[in-house]
């Protein structure tokens, strides 16, 4: 694995880094974390790194910061040396759903993601903004999106389905599950392969479908 | 009613893919035919140790009849039925079934596969085995450990003065559903069917179908 710290203008903890697999892989993985919710970030790049990805990884402590969506987009622009049409896949860490989502839309409007891209969130409406930027990200047609939320968190859990289920009536490709662990960082859940939530993630924008290999 | 706060799973599965749903002892997972007339093969595993897996002989031969009630070994499964698995752990129970005719599954055959599209002119297609195989491959599991499904809403039928079965076009309509209430912790894994060919299985054109799980 090589890890690569990029150069971007946004007030990120630390510059974001890029860990890339030994043998030159097209898939992005963009993971935005607040500072305490990153346990298991390290095992997490592993496992995605194993599996052929290429993994940014972006630690901020003000996610909401206006120049936030700007310096990921910046950041994700640095990791190509990508072909055209390769997928790209944005996670969410608790508390960064509305900076990430309007990191999604900017980059969708700005042209930078060419191939399938998808959004995965944890308790993403547990701040307003991001029901906001998450209505905005409903206009996006070719977008996958899964939507956690934590078992406990009851009104968290209605905003969240109700939104999927939005999405599900426009014919989006959605996910919803509700996660039973609060104990588990999301890092720690994505990177356990017989994880719920760790395995709908791998086959987001992969699918295990009945067409020819 | 299924109330939203409850759902702890949703998804709509397209046609020719895959899923897998995960249900603890007391959810309910219901499958939803959104269109009607097409079928889901449905394999069921332990999730602490997916190698205990559904047996549909079992399932259908191996239940205990309640008190003073004849044991008749069945040629369908119906709500009330308990699904076994190949060592007969109770696994799931059916608790609802919408169609107008209740039992209409294939609880006899194994899935389609590539070796039958290939057979009959459509190389290289794959099939609900090749599926629900790399569905289950991270749980360790090989193809030849898939066991035989429960294929939801096929309406295949013996013939016993032909002595042959029969497929014929489904029996649902648009929101039908088949409901299990989950014994065990289960890994479930679906296959919504892409036959397209060969047999009338799914009607004039594939569908999705809608996965939900919920909490009591």
């Amino acid at each position: 694995m090589k890890r690569i710290a990029l150069n971007c203008p946004a007030s990120f903890t630390g510059a974001p880094t890029l860990a890339r697999p030994e043998r030159a892989s097209d898939r992005l993985l963009v993971w935005l974390w607040k500072p305490g919710s990153e346990a298991g970030g390290a095992a997490f790049i592993d496992a995605y790194v194993s599996e052929g990805w290429n993994v940014l990884e972006v630690g901020c402590a003000s996610p909401d910061h206006d120049g936030t969506p700007a310096g990921i987009v910046d950041a994700v622009r640095q990791c190509r040396s990508r072909a055209d049409g390769a997928p790209t896949l944005f996670i969410a860490d608790q508390g960064t759903a509305s900076a990430l989502g309007r990191t999604v839309l900017l980059a969708h409007r700005s042209g930078s993601l060419t191939g399938p891209s998808g959004l995965v969130t944890v308790d993403a409406f547990a701040d307003d903004d991001a029901k906001t930027t998450c209505e905005e990200i409903a206009g996006l047609e070719n977008l996958a999106t899964i939507w956690a939320v934590h078992r406990e968190e009851r009104a968290l859990r209605e905003l969240t389905i109700r939104h999927h289920m939005m999405l599900q009536a426009r014919g989006r490709e959605t996910h919803f599950l509700v996660l039973p662990d609060k104990t588990r960082s999301l890092a720690q859940q994505l990177a356990d392969p017989h994880d719920p939530l760790g395995r709908e993630m791998r086959w987001l924008l992969d699918p295990v479908h009945s067409r020819s290999a | 009613m299924l109330a939203a706060e409850r759902i702890v799973y949703d998804y709509i599965l397209p046609p020719k893919t895959g899923c897998i749903a995960f249900a603890a002892p007391g959810e309910t997972l219901r499958i939803t035919d959104l269109a009607g007339l097409q079928v889901v093969d449905m394999a069921v595993f332990k999730r602490s140790n997916p190698r205990d897996k559904l047996s549909t002989s079992y399932s259908r031969t191996r239940y205990k009849p309640a008190p003073g009630q004849k044991f008749v070994p069945r040629d369908r499964l119906v709500p009330g039925d308990i699904l076994l698995s190949t060592i007969c752990t109770p696994l799931m129970k059916i608790t609802a079934d919408s169609a107008e005719r209740v039992g209409v599954h294939d609880v006899h055959h194994r899935m389609c596969n590539r070796e039958l599209y290939e057979y009959y002119g459509h190389p290289g297609r794959r099939g609900c085995h090749e599926v629900i195989a790399d569905l289950m491959q991270p749980f360790g599991l090989l193809p030849e450990d898939i066991p035989d499904t429960m294929d939801l809403f096929m309406n295949y039928h013996h013939d016993c003065g032909r002595g042959h079965w029969i497929i014929e076009p489904g029996v649902t309509k648009a929101g039908d559903f088949i409901e299990f209430e989950a014994i065990s912790d289960c890994i479930v894994a679906l296959s919504n069917c892409p036959m397209d060919v060969i047999a009338p299985v799914n009607g004039s054109s594939l569908s999705p179908v809608h996965v939900q799980v919920w909490e009591p």
